[in-house]
Protein backbone atom coordinates (compact mmCIF):
# COMPACT_ATOMS: atom_id res chain seq x y z
CA UNK A 1 0.00 0.00 0.00
CA UNK A 2 3.01 2.28 0.41
CA UNK A 3 3.26 2.40 -3.36
CA UNK A 4 -0.38 2.04 -4.32
CA UNK A 5 -1.73 4.69 -1.89
CA UNK A 6 0.14 7.68 -3.33
CA UNK A 7 -0.45 6.33 -6.83
CA UNK A 8 -4.24 6.21 -6.36
CA UNK A 9 -4.28 9.73 -4.88
CA UNK A 10 -2.11 11.08 -7.70
CA UNK A 11 -3.95 9.45 -10.59
CA UNK A 12 -7.35 10.30 -9.07
CA UNK A 13 -6.44 13.97 -8.58
CA UNK A 14 -4.88 14.23 -12.04
CA UNK A 15 -7.92 12.68 -13.72
CA UNK A 16 -10.33 15.05 -11.94
CA UNK A 17 -8.28 18.09 -13.04
CA UNK A 18 -7.94 16.83 -16.64
CA UNK A 19 -11.62 15.83 -16.99
CA UNK A 20 -12.80 19.06 -15.31
CA UNK A 21 -10.94 20.94 -18.01
CA UNK A 22 -13.17 19.38 -20.68
CA UNK A 23 -16.48 18.78 -18.88
CA UNK A 24 -18.09 21.88 -17.38
CA UNK A 25 -20.40 19.90 -15.05
CA UNK A 26 -17.41 18.39 -13.24
CA UNK A 27 -15.69 21.77 -13.19
CA UNK A 28 -18.70 23.20 -11.32
CA UNK A 29 -18.37 20.67 -8.51
CA UNK A 30 -15.35 22.65 -7.26
CA UNK A 31 -13.10 19.59 -6.94
CA UNK A 32 -10.64 20.98 -9.46
CA UNK A 33 -10.46 24.32 -7.61
CA UNK A 34 -9.88 22.50 -4.31
CA UNK A 35 -7.03 20.51 -5.81
CA UNK A 36 -5.51 23.72 -7.20
CA UNK A 37 -5.72 25.21 -3.70
CA UNK A 38 -4.06 22.13 -2.23
CA UNK A 39 -1.17 22.47 -4.67
CA UNK A 40 -0.69 26.09 -3.56
CA UNK A 41 -0.58 25.01 0.08
CA UNK A 42 1.80 22.13 -0.72
CA UNK A 43 4.12 24.49 -2.58
CA UNK A 44 4.16 26.85 0.42
CA UNK A 45 5.03 23.92 2.69
CA UNK A 46 7.80 22.96 0.23
CA UNK A 47 9.39 26.39 0.78
CA UNK A 48 9.43 25.68 4.51
CA UNK A 49 10.99 22.28 3.86
CA UNK A 50 13.67 23.99 1.78
CA UNK A 51 14.44 26.23 4.76
CA UNK A 52 14.82 23.19 7.01
CA UNK A 53 17.00 21.38 4.46
CA UNK A 54 19.32 24.34 3.94
CA UNK A 55 19.60 24.82 7.70
CA UNK A 56 20.57 21.15 8.18
CA UNK A 57 23.24 21.29 5.48
CA UNK A 58 24.82 24.54 6.65
CA UNK A 59 24.53 23.79 10.38
CA UNK A 60 26.33 20.53 9.59
CA UNK A 61 29.13 22.52 7.93
CA UNK A 62 29.44 24.78 10.97
CA UNK A 63 29.29 22.03 13.63
CA UNK A 64 31.86 19.85 11.83
CA UNK A 65 34.06 22.86 10.95
CA UNK A 66 34.15 21.87 7.29
CA UNK A 67 36.23 23.96 4.88
CA UNK A 68 34.55 27.29 4.25
CA UNK A 69 32.17 26.95 7.22
CA UNK A 70 32.38 30.73 7.67
CA UNK A 71 30.31 31.12 4.52
CA UNK A 72 27.71 28.81 6.03
CA UNK A 73 27.49 31.04 9.12
CA UNK A 74 27.07 34.08 6.89
CA UNK A 75 24.44 32.27 4.84
CA UNK A 76 22.41 31.31 7.93
CA UNK A 77 22.58 34.84 9.34
CA UNK A 78 21.43 36.37 6.06
CA UNK A 79 18.73 33.75 5.41
CA UNK A 80 17.15 33.92 8.86
CA UNK A 81 17.76 37.67 9.20
CA UNK A 82 15.96 38.38 5.95
CA UNK A 83 13.15 35.93 6.75
CA UNK A 84 12.63 37.40 10.25
CA UNK A 85 12.65 40.95 8.94
CA UNK A 86 10.01 39.99 6.37
CA UNK A 87 7.89 38.23 8.97
CA UNK A 88 8.09 41.09 11.49
CA UNK A 89 7.81 44.12 9.22
CA UNK A 90 6.06 42.58 6.18
CA UNK A 91 7.52 42.28 2.70
CA UNK A 92 6.21 45.67 1.70
CA UNK A 93 7.98 47.52 4.54
CA UNK A 94 10.58 50.14 3.53
CA UNK A 95 13.42 48.39 5.41
CA UNK A 96 12.74 45.03 3.74
CA UNK A 97 12.34 46.65 0.34
CA UNK A 98 15.52 48.72 0.81
CA UNK A 99 17.57 45.62 1.60
CA UNK A 100 16.06 43.77 -1.34
CA UNK A 101 16.63 46.61 -3.79
CA UNK A 102 20.11 47.52 -2.59
CA UNK A 103 21.58 44.10 -1.80
CA UNK A 104 19.73 41.32 -3.54
CA UNK A 105 19.08 43.04 -6.86
CA UNK A 106 22.59 44.51 -7.46
CA UNK A 107 24.31 41.29 -6.34
CA UNK A 108 22.13 39.22 -8.66
CA UNK A 109 22.74 41.61 -11.56
CA UNK A 110 26.49 41.57 -10.90
CA UNK A 111 26.68 37.78 -11.06
CA UNK A 112 24.66 37.81 -14.30
CA UNK A 113 26.86 40.55 -15.79
CA UNK A 114 29.98 38.47 -15.13
CA UNK A 115 28.68 36.07 -17.78
CA UNK A 116 29.56 38.65 -20.43
CA UNK A 117 33.22 38.57 -19.36
CA UNK A 118 33.31 34.77 -19.32
CA UNK A 119 31.63 34.61 -22.73
CA UNK A 120 34.15 37.02 -24.26
CA UNK A 121 37.01 35.00 -22.85
CA UNK A 122 35.47 31.81 -24.30
CA UNK A 123 34.98 33.48 -27.69
CA UNK A 124 38.63 34.54 -27.74
CA UNK A 125 39.92 31.07 -26.86
CA UNK A 126 37.61 28.92 -29.01
CA UNK A 127 36.66 30.86 -32.15
CA UNK A 128 39.59 29.63 -34.29
CA UNK A 129 39.26 28.89 -38.02
CA UNK A 130 40.30 25.24 -37.67
CA UNK A 131 37.92 23.83 -40.29
CA UNK A 132 35.22 24.84 -42.75
CA UNK A 133 32.42 23.92 -40.30
CA UNK A 134 33.97 26.03 -37.54
CA UNK A 135 34.39 28.91 -39.98
CA UNK A 136 30.66 28.81 -40.82
CA UNK A 137 29.86 28.73 -37.10
CA UNK A 138 32.12 31.72 -36.36
CA UNK A 139 30.83 33.80 -39.28
CA UNK A 140 27.20 33.12 -38.31
CA UNK A 141 28.05 34.01 -34.69
CA UNK A 142 29.69 37.29 -35.72
CA UNK A 143 26.76 38.13 -38.02
CA UNK A 144 24.28 37.70 -35.16
CA UNK A 145 26.51 39.37 -32.55
CA UNK A 146 27.19 42.51 -34.55
CA UNK A 147 23.72 42.53 -36.10
CA UNK A 148 22.17 42.51 -32.61
CA UNK A 149 23.97 45.75 -31.69
CA UNK A 150 23.13 49.13 -33.24
CA UNK A 151 26.62 49.21 -34.77
CA UNK A 152 25.58 46.47 -37.26
CA UNK A 153 23.18 48.66 -39.23
CA UNK A 154 25.53 51.62 -38.79
CA UNK A 155 28.37 49.74 -40.55
CA UNK A 156 26.30 47.94 -43.20
CA UNK A 157 22.64 48.90 -43.80
CA UNK A 158 20.25 46.01 -43.07
CA UNK A 159 22.86 43.94 -41.24
CA UNK A 160 20.25 43.47 -38.52
CA UNK A 161 17.90 41.99 -41.15
CA UNK A 162 20.51 39.33 -41.91
CA UNK A 163 20.89 38.69 -38.18
CA UNK A 164 17.10 38.41 -37.77
CA UNK A 165 16.86 36.05 -40.76
CA UNK A 166 19.55 33.81 -39.30
CA UNK A 167 17.64 33.66 -36.02
CA UNK A 168 14.17 33.26 -37.42
CA UNK A 169 14.87 30.77 -40.25
CA UNK A 170 17.86 28.41 -39.80
CA UNK A 171 18.09 28.67 -35.99
CA UNK A 172 14.34 28.60 -35.51
CA UNK A 173 13.84 25.52 -37.71
CA UNK A 174 16.59 23.66 -35.87
CA UNK A 175 15.15 24.60 -32.51
CA UNK A 176 11.64 23.66 -33.59
CA UNK A 177 12.84 20.14 -34.35
CA UNK A 178 14.48 19.87 -30.92
CA UNK A 179 11.44 21.35 -29.19
CA UNK A 180 9.06 18.92 -30.90
CA UNK A 181 11.15 16.01 -29.68
CA UNK A 182 11.24 17.41 -26.14
CA UNK A 183 7.48 18.04 -26.05
CA UNK A 184 6.62 14.60 -27.41
CA UNK A 185 8.94 13.08 -24.79
CA UNK A 186 7.38 15.18 -22.01
CA UNK A 187 3.88 14.18 -23.13
CA UNK A 188 4.92 10.53 -23.08
CA UNK A 189 6.31 10.84 -19.56
CA UNK A 190 3.19 12.72 -18.36
CA UNK A 191 0.97 10.01 -19.82
CA UNK A 192 3.03 7.26 -18.20
CA UNK A 193 2.77 9.06 -14.80
CA UNK A 194 -0.98 9.52 -15.24
CA UNK A 195 -1.46 5.85 -16.09
CA UNK A 196 0.67 4.79 -13.14
CA UNK A 197 3.34 3.19 -15.35
CA UNK A 198 6.07 5.59 -14.17
CA UNK A 199 6.60 5.15 -10.42
CA UNK A 200 10.20 6.21 -9.88
CA UNK A 201 9.17 9.58 -8.43
CA UNK A 202 7.02 7.86 -5.78
CA UNK A 203 9.53 5.38 -4.45
CA UNK A 204 12.85 6.96 -5.28
CA UNK A 205 13.62 3.82 -7.31
CA UNK A 206 15.32 4.17 -10.69
CA UNK B 1 52.63 37.32 -33.26
CA UNK B 2 51.95 33.83 -31.82
CA UNK B 3 51.52 35.43 -28.38
CA UNK B 4 48.34 37.14 -29.61
CA UNK B 5 46.55 33.81 -29.37
CA UNK B 6 47.69 33.13 -25.80
CA UNK B 7 46.62 36.29 -24.02
CA UNK B 8 45.58 35.65 -20.41
CA UNK B 9 41.86 35.97 -19.65
CA UNK B 10 42.54 38.84 -17.21
CA UNK B 11 43.68 41.09 -20.10
CA UNK B 12 40.57 40.17 -22.07
CA UNK B 13 38.40 41.13 -19.08
CA UNK B 14 40.36 44.32 -18.42
CA UNK B 15 39.88 45.44 -22.02
CA UNK B 16 36.14 44.81 -21.75
CA UNK B 17 35.90 46.68 -18.44
CA UNK B 18 37.78 49.71 -19.82
CA UNK B 19 35.55 49.84 -22.90
CA UNK B 20 32.34 49.57 -20.85
CA UNK B 21 33.41 52.28 -18.41
CA UNK B 22 34.46 54.50 -21.29
CA UNK B 23 31.16 54.11 -23.13
CA UNK B 24 29.22 54.67 -19.89
CA UNK B 25 31.04 57.97 -19.36
CA UNK B 26 30.85 59.02 -23.01
CA UNK B 27 27.70 57.58 -24.62
CA UNK B 28 27.72 57.46 -28.41
CA UNK B 29 24.02 56.52 -28.97
CA UNK B 30 24.03 55.27 -32.56
CA UNK B 31 20.79 55.54 -34.54
CA UNK B 32 18.63 52.39 -34.52
CA UNK B 33 16.47 50.83 -37.20
CA UNK B 34 13.14 49.67 -35.81
CA UNK B 35 12.63 46.01 -36.66
CA UNK B 36 9.19 44.79 -37.79
CA UNK B 37 9.03 42.64 -34.62
CA UNK B 38 9.44 45.66 -32.32
CA UNK B 39 6.99 47.71 -34.37
CA UNK B 40 4.45 44.90 -34.10
CA UNK B 41 4.95 44.68 -30.31
CA UNK B 42 4.27 48.42 -30.08
CA UNK B 43 1.24 48.13 -32.36
CA UNK B 44 -0.37 45.32 -30.34
CA UNK B 45 -0.31 47.44 -27.18
CA UNK B 46 -1.37 50.53 -29.11
CA UNK B 47 -4.35 48.60 -30.47
CA UNK B 48 -5.78 47.70 -27.05
CA UNK B 49 -8.94 49.61 -26.05
CA UNK B 50 -8.50 52.34 -23.42
CA UNK B 51 -8.90 50.98 -19.90
CA UNK B 52 -7.79 47.45 -20.84
CA UNK B 53 -5.76 45.60 -18.26
CA UNK B 54 -2.40 44.03 -19.16
CA UNK B 55 -1.22 41.28 -16.86
CA UNK B 56 2.54 41.54 -16.33
CA UNK B 57 3.98 38.08 -15.73
CA UNK B 58 7.00 38.89 -13.59
CA UNK B 59 8.96 35.71 -14.36
CA UNK B 60 12.41 37.03 -13.51
CA UNK B 61 15.03 37.29 -10.78
CA UNK B 62 17.40 40.06 -9.74
CA UNK B 63 20.05 38.83 -12.18
CA UNK B 64 17.96 39.69 -15.19
CA UNK B 65 17.03 43.21 -14.10
CA UNK B 66 19.43 44.87 -16.54
CA UNK B 67 18.14 42.73 -19.43
CA UNK B 68 14.39 42.83 -19.00
CA UNK B 69 13.94 45.73 -16.55
CA UNK B 70 13.98 48.34 -19.36
CA UNK B 71 11.25 46.37 -21.17
CA UNK B 72 8.97 46.61 -18.12
CA UNK B 73 9.61 50.34 -17.80
CA UNK B 74 8.94 50.89 -21.50
CA UNK B 75 5.72 48.82 -21.48
CA UNK B 76 4.54 50.79 -18.42
CA UNK B 77 5.29 54.05 -20.27
CA UNK B 78 3.29 53.03 -23.32
CA UNK B 79 0.45 51.48 -21.31
CA UNK B 80 -0.02 54.43 -18.95
CA UNK B 81 0.26 56.99 -21.75
CA UNK B 82 -2.57 55.18 -23.60
CA UNK B 83 -4.82 54.87 -20.55
CA UNK B 84 -4.20 51.13 -20.10
CA UNK B 85 -3.87 49.50 -16.70
CA UNK B 86 -1.33 46.97 -15.37
CA UNK B 87 -1.52 44.06 -12.94
CA UNK B 88 1.69 42.37 -11.79
CA UNK B 89 1.54 38.72 -10.77
CA UNK B 90 3.65 35.58 -10.75
CA UNK B 91 3.09 32.17 -9.14
CA UNK B 92 6.62 30.86 -9.83
CA UNK B 93 9.26 33.55 -9.43
CA UNK B 94 9.24 34.81 -5.86
CA UNK B 95 11.39 37.90 -6.39
CA UNK B 96 10.00 38.94 -9.78
CA UNK B 97 6.84 40.77 -8.68
CA UNK B 98 8.75 42.91 -6.15
CA UNK B 99 11.32 43.98 -8.77
CA UNK B 100 8.74 44.57 -11.50
CA UNK B 101 6.42 46.33 -9.05
CA UNK B 102 9.18 48.75 -8.07
CA UNK B 103 9.93 49.52 -11.73
CA UNK B 104 6.27 50.20 -12.51
CA UNK B 105 5.87 52.28 -9.34
CA UNK B 106 8.62 54.62 -10.60
CA UNK B 107 6.90 55.10 -13.97
CA UNK B 108 3.49 55.48 -12.30
CA UNK B 109 4.88 58.19 -10.00
CA UNK B 110 6.36 60.06 -12.99
CA UNK B 111 3.09 59.84 -14.94
CA UNK B 112 0.75 60.56 -12.05
CA UNK B 113 -0.87 57.09 -12.02
CA UNK B 114 -2.42 55.74 -8.84
CA UNK B 115 -1.74 52.39 -7.19
CA UNK B 116 -4.88 50.30 -6.97
CA UNK B 117 -6.57 52.33 -9.69
CA UNK B 118 -4.21 52.29 -12.66
CA UNK B 119 -2.02 49.40 -11.60
CA UNK B 120 -1.65 46.79 -8.88
CA UNK B 121 1.00 44.37 -7.68
CA UNK B 122 -0.60 41.05 -6.74
CA UNK B 123 2.83 39.74 -5.80
CA UNK B 124 4.19 36.21 -5.75
CA UNK B 125 1.65 33.58 -4.80
CA UNK B 126 3.11 30.07 -4.75
CA UNK B 127 1.53 27.23 -6.65
CA UNK B 128 2.67 27.53 -10.26
CA UNK B 129 0.20 26.19 -12.81
CA UNK B 130 -2.44 25.34 -10.19
CA UNK B 131 -2.49 28.93 -8.88
CA UNK B 132 -2.74 30.28 -12.42
CA UNK B 133 -5.62 27.93 -13.23
CA UNK B 134 -7.36 29.10 -10.08
CA UNK B 135 -6.73 32.73 -11.08
CA UNK B 136 -8.49 32.01 -14.36
CA UNK B 137 -11.65 31.35 -12.33
CA UNK B 138 -11.12 33.54 -9.26
CA UNK B 139 -8.15 35.89 -9.11
CA UNK B 140 -8.79 37.09 -5.58
CA UNK B 141 -8.78 33.52 -4.28
CA UNK B 142 -5.59 32.71 -6.20
CA UNK B 143 -3.93 35.82 -4.75
CA UNK B 144 -5.10 34.79 -1.21
CA UNK B 145 -7.20 37.96 -1.10
CA UNK B 146 -4.26 40.35 -0.65
CA UNK B 147 -1.84 42.30 -2.82
CA UNK B 148 1.98 42.12 -2.63
CA UNK B 149 2.01 44.26 0.52
CA UNK B 150 -0.72 42.33 2.30
CA UNK B 151 -3.48 44.88 1.70
CA UNK B 152 -6.97 43.43 1.01
CA UNK B 153 -7.75 43.30 -2.70
CA UNK B 154 -11.32 44.43 -2.09
CA UNK B 155 -9.98 47.90 -1.23
CA UNK B 156 -8.61 48.47 -4.77
CA UNK B 157 -10.96 49.74 -7.52
CA UNK B 158 -8.96 48.02 -10.28
CA UNK B 159 -9.89 44.61 -8.86
CA UNK B 160 -13.58 45.23 -9.63
CA UNK B 161 -12.63 45.05 -13.30
CA UNK B 162 -10.34 42.06 -12.82
CA UNK B 163 -12.20 39.33 -10.93
CA UNK B 164 -10.51 36.63 -13.00
CA UNK B 165 -7.71 36.24 -15.52
CA UNK B 166 -9.97 35.47 -18.45
CA UNK B 167 -10.78 36.70 -21.93
CA UNK B 168 -13.48 39.06 -20.74
CA UNK B 169 -11.25 40.96 -18.32
CA UNK B 170 -7.71 40.84 -19.73
CA UNK B 171 -6.53 42.84 -22.73
CA UNK B 172 -3.17 41.10 -23.03
CA UNK B 173 -0.47 39.33 -21.07
CA UNK B 174 3.07 40.67 -21.09
CA UNK B 175 5.29 37.88 -19.83
CA UNK B 176 8.94 38.28 -19.01
CA UNK B 177 10.86 35.14 -19.83
CA UNK B 178 14.33 34.53 -18.49
CA UNK B 179 14.28 30.80 -17.85
CA UNK B 180 11.90 28.02 -16.96
CA UNK B 181 9.03 28.41 -16.15
CA UNK B 182 8.68 31.19 -18.69
CA UNK B 183 6.54 32.24 -21.61
CA UNK B 184 6.49 29.05 -23.73
CA UNK B 185 6.19 26.48 -20.94
CA UNK B 186 4.02 28.41 -18.51
CA UNK B 187 2.18 31.53 -19.61
CA UNK B 188 1.30 30.15 -23.03
CA UNK B 189 -0.07 26.69 -22.13
CA UNK B 190 -1.59 27.58 -18.77
CA UNK B 191 -3.14 30.95 -19.56
CA UNK B 192 -3.08 32.74 -22.91
CA UNK B 193 -3.76 29.68 -25.06
CA UNK B 194 -6.67 28.68 -22.84
CA UNK B 195 -8.31 32.09 -22.59
CA UNK B 196 -7.35 33.33 -26.07
CA UNK B 197 -5.59 36.54 -25.06
CA UNK B 198 -2.53 37.96 -26.88
CA UNK B 199 0.77 36.98 -25.28
CA UNK B 200 3.53 39.59 -25.50
CA UNK B 201 6.94 38.32 -24.52
CA UNK B 202 10.04 40.05 -23.16
CA UNK B 203 12.91 37.54 -23.13
CA UNK B 204 16.59 37.84 -22.34
CA UNK B 205 18.81 37.91 -25.44
CA UNK B 206 19.89 34.28 -25.30
CA UNK B 207 16.29 33.02 -25.48
CA UNK B 208 15.34 34.97 -28.59
CA UNK B 209 16.34 32.19 -31.06
CA UNK B 210 14.51 29.58 -28.96
CA UNK B 211 11.33 31.62 -29.02
CA UNK B 212 11.29 32.48 -32.74
CA UNK B 213 9.15 29.41 -33.60
CA UNK B 214 6.44 30.60 -31.21
CA UNK B 215 6.36 34.00 -32.91
CA UNK B 216 6.28 32.39 -36.36
CA UNK B 217 3.38 30.14 -35.33
CA UNK B 218 1.43 33.08 -33.89
CA UNK B 219 1.39 31.59 -30.38
CA UNK B 220 3.31 34.66 -29.18
CA UNK B 221 1.42 37.70 -30.45
CA UNK B 222 4.64 39.74 -30.36
CA UNK B 223 8.12 39.59 -28.87
CA UNK B 224 10.89 42.07 -28.14
CA UNK B 225 14.22 40.75 -29.47
CA UNK B 226 16.05 40.93 -26.15
CA UNK B 227 17.93 44.11 -25.28
CA UNK B 228 18.10 45.09 -28.96
CA UNK B 229 14.31 45.00 -29.16
CA UNK B 230 14.01 46.89 -25.89
CA UNK B 231 16.29 49.67 -27.17
CA UNK B 232 14.25 49.91 -30.39
CA UNK B 233 11.03 49.98 -28.36
CA UNK B 234 12.38 52.87 -26.26
CA UNK B 235 13.28 54.64 -29.48
CA UNK B 236 9.68 54.18 -30.70
CA UNK B 237 8.42 55.66 -27.45
CA UNK B 238 10.81 58.61 -27.87
CA UNK B 239 12.69 58.27 -24.63
CA UNK B 240 16.13 57.05 -23.62
CA UNK B 241 15.94 54.39 -20.92
CA UNK B 242 18.13 51.60 -19.68
CA UNK B 243 18.06 49.65 -22.94
CA UNK B 244 19.26 52.62 -25.00
CA UNK B 245 22.16 53.12 -22.60
CA UNK B 246 22.91 49.38 -22.68
CA UNK B 247 22.94 49.44 -26.50
CA UNK B 248 26.22 51.39 -26.39
CA UNK B 249 27.75 48.69 -24.21
CA UNK B 250 26.39 46.06 -26.58
CA UNK B 251 28.02 47.82 -29.53
CA UNK B 252 31.36 47.97 -27.73
CA UNK B 253 31.15 44.33 -26.63
CA UNK B 254 30.32 43.21 -30.19
CA UNK B 255 33.23 45.15 -31.69
CA UNK B 256 35.57 43.94 -28.97
CA UNK B 257 34.48 40.33 -29.55
CA UNK B 258 35.26 40.68 -33.27
CA UNK B 259 38.67 42.19 -32.42
CA UNK B 260 39.38 39.27 -30.07
CA UNK B 261 38.40 36.74 -32.75
CA UNK B 262 40.79 38.43 -35.20
CA UNK B 263 43.62 38.59 -32.65
CA UNK B 264 43.06 34.99 -31.56
CA UNK B 265 43.16 33.75 -35.14
CA UNK B 266 46.24 35.82 -36.01
CA UNK B 267 47.98 34.17 -33.08
CA UNK B 268 46.62 30.73 -34.02
CA UNK B 269 47.86 30.89 -37.61
CA UNK B 270 51.21 32.39 -36.58
CA UNK B 271 51.71 29.50 -34.15
CA UNK B 272 50.74 26.94 -36.80
CA UNK B 273 53.23 28.46 -39.21
CA UNK B 274 55.90 28.42 -36.52
CA UNK B 275 55.25 24.74 -35.81
CA UNK B 276 55.35 23.87 -39.51
CA UNK B 277 58.85 25.37 -39.99
CA UNK B 278 61.38 22.61 -40.84
CA UNK B 279 64.09 24.09 -38.60
CA UNK B 280 61.77 24.03 -35.58
CA UNK B 281 60.72 20.44 -36.25
CA UNK B 282 64.37 19.36 -36.47
CA UNK B 283 65.31 21.28 -33.34
CA UNK B 284 62.48 19.50 -31.49
CA UNK B 285 63.58 16.13 -32.80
Amino acid sequence: MRKEGPLIVMVGAALVVVIAHYITAINRTGFSTSFDNWVSVTMAVAVGLGLVGMTQVHMGNVVKRRAGFGYSILFLIVMYGFALLGLITGTGAPAFNWLFQNLDVPLGSTVFALLAFQTLSAIYRTFRFRSFEVAVFILAGVAVLVGSAPIGDFLIPHWSSLSSWLLSVPVSSGFRAVALGVYLGSFGVALRILLGLERGHLTGAR
Amino acid sequence: MAKLGRMHARWVWLGMAVLLVWVALKPVTLPMRISPATQHFYDVIAGLPKGSIILVGASMGPGELSSVGPMVTAVAHQAFSRGLRLAVFDPNWDQGPTIVGNLIAQVAAQMGKKYGVDWINLGFKAGGAATLELAERNLSQAARGVDANGAPLSSFPIMKDLPALDHAHLGAVFALSVGSPGAPDFWLPYLTQRINVPLLVGPIDSYVPNYEPFVASGQFAAMLDGSRGAAQYESLLHYQGGATQAADGQTMAALYAVLLIVLGNLGYFAERRLRARPGRREARA
